[in-house]
């Protein structure tokens, strides 16, 4: 095995150790709004490290053999990177204002600034 | 024809990374596709074009692209970690207030929290954001702003206001 493939395989690694600690978070946290911490931000890291696995191993193929089509993979899976940085949060916003919006309140929660603010919107 | 510059570019330099390639073919199907919605929504999209195709901002925008995933990401994704494990939380909303004004700077400021593990932006209005946040250590809204984005509105001021 090549240096690039222990590379891949160590990104690889950390990927995994992520998304798999997202979804023990979905079970460990009580309410929808802790659960969105666990399972979109965790699984953010994991797909950044996947991203530069096939970076990686796309720039070293492209190194060896000089084939235009790995540029072209590895340019391609940036472009994943971007459009999941911005659509992630972006779902993330409209879950958590529909899931208050329709009467799920924080579970355990010291304090709801944003309740405060709908009740003096009502009366 | 304000704005069809800059988001020009910004079409053609995507096409150009989504097909691959440079050869003629592509470069004048790019060049066209790019002009086309240029002009079709380049004015919803920018306000100022000398702002939009400043370098300077441009290069705020990258150093803050580094910045944020090699100290704000990590940092928080390790203390979200810790809390995954131990179970040790305590959730809640806090009001945080927003000093930029323009949408673009708006957007930065609640994608970058909802991105960083541990807070999500719940809702927007004229002068607050309001963010659950999983580890409440102060409901003051000026301190919580410090823990929470002081260094994203910094960015934002200097990449889009």
């Amino acid at each position: 095995m090549s240096w690039a493939s222990y590379l891949v395989c160590t990104f690889l690694a950390i990927s995994l150790i992520f998304n798999t600690l997202g979804s023990i978070a979905l079970h460990r946290f009580p309410d929808v709004y802790t659960r969105l911490h666990g399972a979109t931000k965790c699984t953010t890291f994991g797909t950044i490290f996947a991203v530069l696995a096939v970076f990686t191993h796309a720039l070293y193929r492209l190194h060896a053999t000089g084939d235009p089509k790995y540029l072209q993979m590895g340019l391609h899976s940036l472009v994943a990177l971007v459009a999941l940085l911005l659509t992630n949060p972006t779902g993330a916003h409209a879950i958590a204002k529909a899931a208050h919006l329709s009467g799920y309140k924080p579970a355990k929660a010291v304090i709801d600034a944003y309740e405060e603010k709908l009740g003096g919107g009502r009366e | 024809m304000k704005g069809v510059v800059s988001t020009a570019l910004l079409t053609f330099v995507t096409y150009i990374i989504f097909t691959g390639s440079i050869t003629p073919y592509d470069l004048v199907t790019g060049a066209v596709v790019a002009i086309v919605i240029g002009l079709l929504v380049g004015k919803f999209l920018v306000e100022n074009d000398a702002k939009a195709l400043n370098p300077l901002r441009w290069f705020w925008s990258v150093v803050y692209f580094v910045w944020y995933f090699l100290v704000a990401e990590v940092k928080a994704h390790l203390d979200v970690i810790g809390r995954i494990i131990t179970g040790n939380f305590e959730p809640g909303i806090v009001k945080v207030p927003l000093k930029v004004k323009s949408e673009y700077a708006r957007t930065l400021v609640a994608n970058s929290i909802t991105n960083t593990p541990g807070t999500v932006v719940v809702d927007v209005d004229e002068n607050y954001l309001y963010v659950n946040w999983i580890n409440v250590t102060t409901e003051n809204p000026e301190e919580a702003k410090k823990e929470i984005c002081e260094g994203f509105e910094k960015f934002a001021e200097r990449i889009f206001e």
